[in-house]
C-alpha cells in the first residue's frame, strides 16, 4: 500500500503541509496589513494632498491652493492604505522567497539533486504567495467597495449642501465685503481658531461634507453660513478680520459720493442717526462690529445730537462704517463709505475709491449752494451767515457726478442695473437763506433740471436704472419727518430686502408720495433757468 | 502627525471586514471542505487496511 498515492500516511501530512502554507500566508498578509495600517503608515497629510490638488488643478490668478485639511478617508487615504498594503504583501513574499530562489534557481541548482524536495519547497512557498495575494485582494476589494459606497453618499450630500448654500447666497446677497481694502468676496477665509490659518474654501466637499479638520485637528464647520458664525471671517486679500456672520448674512454697502464740502460726512451721520431711530421703532437691535466703527459712530451721532458742526474729512482717514441690524442671524450688515471730496475730482485713480465699484446703492451728495443759478439767486437775498455756515462746495457738481460715473464705465460697473440716491443737502440752510425745495423726487428733479443742472439730471437717469431725488437736512431730524436725511439710505436699504419700518407717508416700497419717478426726464423739456420760489427766511436748526 | 480619528475609524471598519470575509473563507474552504474532502479520499483505503487487519 505505500505505493498507494491515496494512503492517508500520504494525504493527511500533504493535507497538513498546504494547511500550514495557508496559514503563512495568511500571516504574511496580517503582518502587511497591520504594518501598513498600525506600524507604518501611509498618512496622506494635508500638505501632501494639497500638493497633489495643485498639480492636478493649478490655481488660477485670484484663486487658492487648496485649504489645508485633512481629506476624508474614501477620497484619497483609502487609495494609500491600499498601495501600501500591496508593497508590503510584495515585500513580504520577496523576503519569504529570497533564500529558496537563491538556492533553487540561481547559485546552488545542485540542490535539484534532492529531488523532490526543492520542489515540495517551492510549491509550499507558492502556496504561501497565492494565498497572501488572495488575502490582499479581498481587503483591497473591501476597502474599494467601503470608499465606492462612501463617495457615492458624500459626494451628492455635498453637492446638494453646496446647492443650497448657493441659492441662500444668491437670495440673500451674502457677498462679503472688507471695509479696509474694499474687496467683495463671494465669501470671505475663515480662520482656525486654534492655528490661526485660513481657510479660503469652506464649502462641502472632498475635506469634508458638514466639518472639516484642519491640519492642527481643530474640527470647523463647512459652508459660509455655518463657519460665519464659529470662526473669524478674515478679507481674501488683504487678511482683515471681518464682521461675524460676514458671508453669511445679507451686506449692503452703499458708497456717499460728492465734492468737498458737499456735506458728504455730516449726511452720513445724519442718515445714521435716523436709521438708528427707525430701527428702535421697530425694536430692532443696532450695532457695530468693529471697534473703528463704533467709536467713529459715537462721534458722529454725538455731533449730529448736539448739533455740533462736522470736521472736514481727512483725505487719510477711514471712509468706512459698519452697522449691523439686528442680531444673531437673521441680522444683516450694513457698509456705509465716505471719502474727502478731494479723491472725487480725479476718481479714476484706482485705489482711494475702490469701494465705488461695488456699491449697491450710491448717494451722491449735491451742495445746493455749489449751483451758479442758486448763488446769483442768494447774491440778492441770502443771509451772509448762512453762506459761511453753508461752506459751499467750491466745484461743479457735473464734473464731480461724471468723474464717478466715468470711473464706474471704465471699471466695468454695471451701474445701469444700479440705484442712485441724488441728495440735496444743506435744505435747512437753502430755507434759511430763503428758498424753498420740493418734497418729492420729481419735482427736485425738475428744480435741479431748471437751476441748470439738466445734464446731470439726464446723465443721472441714463446711467442708473433707478434714481430718487431728494432733499435733505443732516440734522436730528426724527425719522419721517421734513428734511429727514434717513429717507435715502432706507429707500436704499429696503430696495436690496433689508426690513425696516416704512416711513411715515411711504407705500409699501418705500416711495412717498410723489416720490416715484415717472418718465426718465423732467416733466419740463426746457432748460433755462427758473428761480426757486422764494418764502420769507425763516431760521431753523443748527447748520448742516 | 497623529492620525485623526476618522482614518483610525476606517481602517479599523475595513480590517475587520477584511478579516470577517476571510475568516469565513478559510472556515469554509480551507479548512473544514478540503479536510472533508481529503476524509472521504482516504476512507477507502482506510477501510481496506482495517480489512486486511481483521482477515489476517
Amino acid at each position: 500500500m505505500s505505493g498507494n498515492a491515496q494512503d492517508y500516511h500520504y494525504t493527511y501530512p500533504v493535507a497538513v503541509a498546504l494547511g500550514c502554507a495557508i496559514v503563512l500566508g495568511v500571516v504574511l498578509f496580517t503582518v502587511a496589513l497591520v504594518r501598513a495600517l498600525v506600524n507604518d503608515p501611509d498618512l496622506i497629510e494635508p500638505s501632501a494632498d494639497q500638493t497633489e490638488q495643485k498639480a492636478a488643478h493649478p490655481a488660477g490668478p485670484g484663486e487658492f491652493a487648496s485649504d489645508l485639511v485633512w481629506p476624508l478617508y474614501p477620497f484619497r487615504q483609502s487609495r494609500a492604505d491600499v498601495a501600501r498594503v500591496r508593497r508590503n504583501v510584495a515585500a513580504n513574499n520577496a523576503a519569504v522567497w529570497r533564500q529558496p530562489a537563491r538556492w533553487f534557481f540561481r547559485d546552488a541548482k545542485g540542490w535539484w539533486v534532492v529531488f523532490p524536495v526543492p520542489a515540495v519547497i517551492v510549491s509550499f512557498l507558492a502556496l504561501a504567495s497565492v494565498t497572501s495575494w488572495c488575502c490582499y485582494l479581498v481587503y483591497a476589494l473591501v476597502t474599494s467597495v467601503s470608499a465606492g459606497a462612501s463617495r457615492a453618499v458624500l459626494g451628492p450630500a455635498a453637492a446638494l449642501l453646496r446647492t443650497a448654500e448657493r441659492v441662500r447666497r444668491a437670495r440673500f446677497r451674502t457677498d462679503a465685503a472688507c471695509v479696509r481694502c474694499f474687496h467683495v468676496t463671494t465669501w470671505p477665509a475663515y480662520q482656525c481658531p486654534t492655528c490661526l490659518r485660513l481657510h479660503h474654501d469652506v464649502q462641502p466637499g472632498r475635506l469634508g461634507v458638514l466639518f472639516r479638520r484642519c491640519e492642527c485637528g481643530t474640527h470647523l464647520p463647512t459652508g459660509a453660513s455655518r463657519a460665519a458664525w464659529r470662526v473669524t471671517p478674515v478679507c481674501k486679500k488683504c487678511g482683515a478680520p471681518l464682521a461675524a456672520g460676514a458671508g453669511a448674512v445679507r451686506d449692503i454697502r452703499v458708497p456717499v459720493f460728492g465734492d468737498i464740502s458737499a456735506g458728504k460726512t455730516r449726511f452720513l451721520y445724519a442718515s445714521l442717526n435716523s436709521l438708528v431711530a427707525t430701527a428702535a421703532q421697530a425694536k430692532l437691535d443696532v450695532t457695530f462690529p468693529d471697534k473703528d466703527s463704533q467709536e467713529q459712530a459715537d462721534f458722529g451721532l454725538g455731533v449730529i445730537r448736539s448739533g455740533r458742526e462736522t470736521a472736514k474729512t481727512s483725505t487719510n482717514g477711514q471712509v468706512s462704517l459698519t452697522v449691523r441690524l439686528g442680531a444673531g442671524r437673521p441680522s444683516e450688515l450694513v457698509h456705509l463709505f465716505d471719502a474727502a471730496g478731494e479723491h472725487f475730482r480725479s476718481a479714476r485713480r484706482p485705489d482711494a475709491l475702490r469701494f465705488l465699484d461695488d456699491g449697491q446703492g450710491l448717494v451722491y451728495i449735491l451742495d445746493p449752494f455749489s449751483i451758479e443759478a442758486v448763488q446769483r439767486q442768494l447774491g440778492g437775498i441770502a443771509v451772509p451767515e448762512v453762506l459761511r455756515l453753508a461752506r459751499a462746495a467750491a466745484g461743479d457738481p457735473q464734473l464731480t457726478y461724471d468723474e464717478v460715473a466715468s470711473r464706474l464705465r471704465d471699471t466695468g460697473v454695471p451701474a445701469s442695473r444700479g440705484r442712485l440716491a441724488v441728495v440735496v443737502s444743506k435744505n435747512d440752510l437753502l430755507r434759511r437763506a430763503g428758498l424753498e425745495l420740493p418734497a418729492d423726487s420729481d419735482a427736485i428733479a425738475q428744480w435741479l433740471w431748471d437751476n441748470g443742472l439738466h445734464n446731470l439730471v439726464m446723465s443721472t437717469r441714463r446711467d442708473f436704472a433707478e434714481v430718487r431725488f431728494f432733499a435733505v437736512a443732516s440734522q436730528a431730524v426724527p425719522p419721517g419727518g421734513p428734511d429727514d436725511p434717513g429717507r435715502p439710505l432706507r429707500w436704499l436699504l429696503t430696495t436690496h430686502g433689508i426690513r425696516l419700518p416704512a416711513d411715515p407717508g411711504l407705500s409699501a416700497d418705500g416711495l412717498g408720495a410723489g416720490q416715484r419717478t415717472g418718465s426718465r426726464h423732467p416733466a419740463s423739456s426746457g432748460s433755462g433757468e427758473r428761480p426757486a420760489r422764494a418764502v420769507p427766511g425763516k431760521h431753523a436748526g443748527a447748520p448742516s | 502627525m497623529r492620525t485623526p480619528p476618522h482614518v483610525v475609524t476606517y481602517r479599523s471598519v475595513t480590517a475587520f471586514l477584511t478579516a470577517l470575509i476571510l475568516l469565513s473563507i478559510g472556515l469554509g474552504f480551507a479548512g473544514y471542505g478540503p479536510l472533508v474532502v481529503l476524509h472521504r479520499v482516504a476512507q477507502p483505503v482506510s477501510h481496506g487496511l482495517h480489512l486486511d487487519r481483521i482477515s489476517g
